[in-house]
């Protein structure tokens, strides 16, 4: 059993692998013994080839050769970004069958999603990597740009976990690039980190804070990132490209630029000339035999490039990048002083032009030549890898360290929530804030953040939000962004749910959002003070279905998410809450769970397990009390706590009847509290489609 | 005692084992080395078929011949260090060996076969060197798969 790190790139990606107990990565060349692999992925016949043979094959098969991947990750068909890729790849893209509006790639006629194009690609990697190593790579950390949003990530680890690697971390970009830059710093104590990261065909830049608790234990948070999707250090090629034909057409008075083979050569020139530059102050080119001009063979024998004609054309490339990074120090009020470190990243740092530039802002003894640009990335997400040992139980009376696959502890406690532990510890926190689209006054666009940016994850306990419903037909849609119009921010998916008919359509509903260890989200609908709640986790990976208007709940989903999240909630109300079931209620419900999970349950099992658990009086009682808890004044808390103290003095007795009435009471205090929590509702008087409306607390 | 010399027996094991790792280093790096030389010697071979290759004639006049022997000798030098030119016209395109720099319209029975080299391939002791730069035939059955 293996563990490595993956920088899974845009253009290329790059395997190392660390020692564990060590900090020092080495990178894994692949099969063509070469320390990159091109993100390609091409068709061969019905063969699917993978890395440099998909390059060679790219002109054979353009429309069954994939490449740039990365940049579909986790996107919607309609995104506008996907606009921009359709317009520079020779590959088709569609939306889903049935409606599902993620994007997919078509090889040889048969969509695919980018993460079953990424998984062959994390395949070879994983292939190459377990030769290298003559053992089994089973772990992976893999690393994403520091801006992927929630369902990005969430396709990158789908992409892992199909490649067959069980994903010890998603990492951002720039701190794995600080970790590889951390473990070589003696006393990481504190630094504020700029990570410069110009590729070849993206620029991001980010800002992130290391500290060190204790000596060995240094800690990573991203607080800001910036960057250009189309910006990066190809262009340069092609500029010197472009230098080479004019050359010949004034030498020679031909124009070359139809040759095929010279422009092979000149492009093969321009990457050989740019190197050289970053090392010589003017370079030479020669290409003998270059190309024909009226049936005679002319060389490029004389044409001398200097770095100052190189700089004077990739100069706005390069002031662009520079402004992004001082946009990114004025968001946070920073100037150039308060950052300790700058870490270049991709190889086109390594144009003099650039890294003087970078020096120029933050002065040259911050820029931090010790880390390799173009590995840095691979050797963080290697260190990491080695350095993880495990998810520490959430209980704080066990704190156990279990296997990444484990789902409990041995102690019982479930460990979605738990924290991934080990030598480097890496705290990870929201990028952005995550909430809901709701109504306020006559505006049906508001984000209301409920998981605010910057919030270290996992949670210990869902954040929740209090709103008013607009219809029983409630519909939640979930954003990602920090722009107060829902819109301008990234949608995440839809939870739609019907009130039961007991309520109206202008209750009281609570929205909680969780985020678990693998970032996976989960949204709990309900109603203070009453048995209803509807839960489902947000997955990003699964086919979505465009979200339905005043469809009955239900029409969205597969019956296998809905027992899915059943059993999910069906587990968890066990842990919590079996001590004030009768032995019957738990015998009942584990049979339908597990009935559920042997798929002889038939069509309504998850309806069966749920109301399994609402059968449950005393218990789903104490649950609704727990839930009141949060959020509420001291004097409601001692209310709350001294019932809940009533029903659990009178279960432990073995006076069950006793327990169910003093339950009811406890009902009762719930629900007022809830109610007095409210505050006034801007009642919207008009049909928002199932939208909450916001609360304004006097 | 015992423990001394199993702590010995383990040491001997473990330098042997740091001393195979490091010659296995050092083969790599002699590997890559050597793969960077001879791509760079085949630079100047592919100067020498681009001058030379279309023209056979004039390689038996004046400089360009001189050029051919030079050729001939660089080619000769090559050969003696393991290297060896690929020859795929005429065969089916195999990624793994070919880069294909174009394409060309072609009859079925053309379809998918080298045309034309670009650039010429090389392997090194049967492993590949560098891909052949080639033109493909593109038949209209394969266009509208």
């Amino acid at each position: 059993m293996k563990a490595i790190g993956i920088d899974l790139g845009t253009t290329n990606s790059v395997a190392a692998y660390c020692e564990p107990g060590q900090t020092l990565a080495r990178v894994l060349e692949n099969s063509q013994s070469k320390r990159s692999t091109p993100s390609a992925v091409s068709m061969a016949g019905d063969e699917v080839i993978v890395g440099e043979y998909a390059l060679n094959n790219a002109l054979m098969a353009p429309e069954n050769t994939i490449l740039s991947v990365k940049r579909l990750m986790g996107r919607d068909f309609n995104d506008p970004e996907i606009e921009k890729v359709r317009e520079r790849v020779n590959y088709h893209l569609t939306a889903g069958k049935g409606g599902d509006p993620r994007v997919h790639v078509l090889l040889r006629g048969e969509a695919r999603t980018p993460a079953d194009v990424s998984a062959m690609i994390l395949r070879k990697i994983k292939k190459d990597a377990t030769r290298k190593l003559g053992e089994e790579v089973t772990h992976a950390v893999i690393t994403v740009p520091a801006y992927f949003k929630e369902g990005q990530r969430a396709a990158t680890r789908d992409a892992g976990e199909k490649a067959g690697l069980i994903v010890r971390r998603i990492l951002d970009e720039p701190t794995a690039a600080a970790i590889a830059f951390g473990v070589e710093v003696p006393n990481p104590d504190k630094h504020r980190i700029l990570v410069f990261d110009l590729g070849g065909g993206t620029f991001d830049v980010s800002i992130l804070q290391m500290v060190q608790p204790k000596p060995g234990h240094p800690q990573f948070v991203v607080f800001d990132y910036l960057g250009d999707n189309w910006l990066g250090g190809d262009d340069f090629d092609y500029i010197i490209v472009d230098r080479i034909i004019a050359w010949v057409k004034e030498r020679y008075g031909g124009d070359p630029a139809s040759d095929l083979r010279f422009r092979l050569l000149a492009k093969q020139a321009a990457e050989q000339a740019k190197c050289q530059l970053s090392e010589q102050s003017s370079v030479t080119i020669t290409i003998p035999a270059a190309t024909n001009v009226r049936g005679v063979k002319v060389d490029v024998d004389d044409l001398t490039i200097t770095r100052a004609e190189f700089e004077d054309v990739i100069e706005s490339s390069v002031a662009k990048a520079i402004d992004l990074a001082n946009e990114a120090l004025r968001k946070h009020q920073l100037v150039p002083d308060d950052i300790s470190d700058v870490l270049l990243v991709g190889g086109a740092t390594m144009t003099p032009l650039v890294y003087e530039r970078v020096e120029g802002l933050f002065g040259k003894a911050k820029v931090r030549s010790t880390v390799n640009p173009m590995e840095c990335v691979a050797f963080g997400a290697a260190v990491l890898a080695a350095g993880t040992t495990g998810v520490e139980c959430p209980n704080p009376d066990c704190r156990a360290v279990n296997d990444e696959t484990a789902e409990k502890c041995q102690c019982g406690t479930g460990l979605a929530t738990a924290r991934t532990v080990g030598n480097v510890k890496v705290d990870d926190v929201t990028g952005m804030a995550l909430g809901i689209r709701a109504v306020k006054g006559t505006d049906a666009d508001v984000f209301v953040p409920i998981i605010p940016s910057g919030t270290p994850y996992p949670l210990p306990t869902p954040r929740k939000e209090q709103f008013q419903a607009t219809d029983r037909k409630i519909k939640v849609p979930v954003f990602e962004g920090n722009d107060l119009v829902a819109s301008r921010n990234s949608e995440q998916g839809v939870i739609e749910c019907e009130l039961p008919e007991q309520f109206d359509a202008n209750s009281p509903v609570e929205v909680s959002l969780n985020f678990d260890r693998n970032r996976i989200i989960t949204v709990t609908v309900s109603v203070p003070g009453s048995d209803f709640f509807r839960t489902e986790p947000l997955r990003h990976g699964q086919p979505r279905n465009t979200p339905l208007t005043g469809e009955k709940d239900g029409g969205r989903r597969s019956q296998e998410e809905e027992l899915a999240d059943a059993i999910e909630f069906a587990n968890r109300f066990l842990d919590a809450y079996e001590v004030y079931m009768e032995p019957e209620q738990a015998r009942k419900l584990r049979g339908d769970i597990d009935r559920g999970w042997r798929g002889s349950g038939g069509p309504r099992i998850a309806q069966l397990i749920m109301n399994d658990i609402l059968s449950c009086e005393v218990a789903i009682r104490l649950c609704s009390a727990d839930r009141a808890r949060e959020g509420a004044t001291p004097e409601e808390t001692r209310k709350i706590q001294g019932a809940v103290a009533i029903v659990q003095q009178a279960w432990a007795r073995g006076d069950r009847a006793e327990a169910t009435e003093k339950s009811k009471t406890l009902n009762a205090i719930v629900k007022r509290t809830l109610e007095r929590r409210q505050g006034v509702a801007e009642v919207p008087d008009r049909d928002y489609g199932g939208l909450l409306a916001v609360l304004t607390r006097d | 005692m015992s423990d001394d010399v199993d702590r010995n027996g383990m040491q001997k094991i473990l330098d042997m084992l740091d001393y195979s790792t490091e010659l296995s280093e050092q083969r790599a790096e002699h590997h890559r080395e050597m793969s960077g030389l001879l791509l760079s010697l085949l630079d100047v071979m592919d100067s020498f078929d681009r001058l030379l290759g279309e023209d056979p004639c004039a390689a038996e006049q004046g400089v360009a011949g001189t050029c051919r022997l030079i050729a001939r000798q660089l080619g000769a030098v090559l050969e003696g260090a393991g290297v060896r030119v690929v020859h795929p016209v005429g065969t089916a395109v195999d990624p793994r060996a070919h880069e294909v720099v174009g394409v060309q319209p072609a009859p079925a029975s053309r379809g998918g076969i080298v045309l034309e080299v670009i650039r010429r391939g090389y392997e090194w002791h049967g492993r590949l060197l560098r891909p052949a730069q080639v033109i493909i035939g593109r038949s209209d059955e394969e266009d509208s798969r």
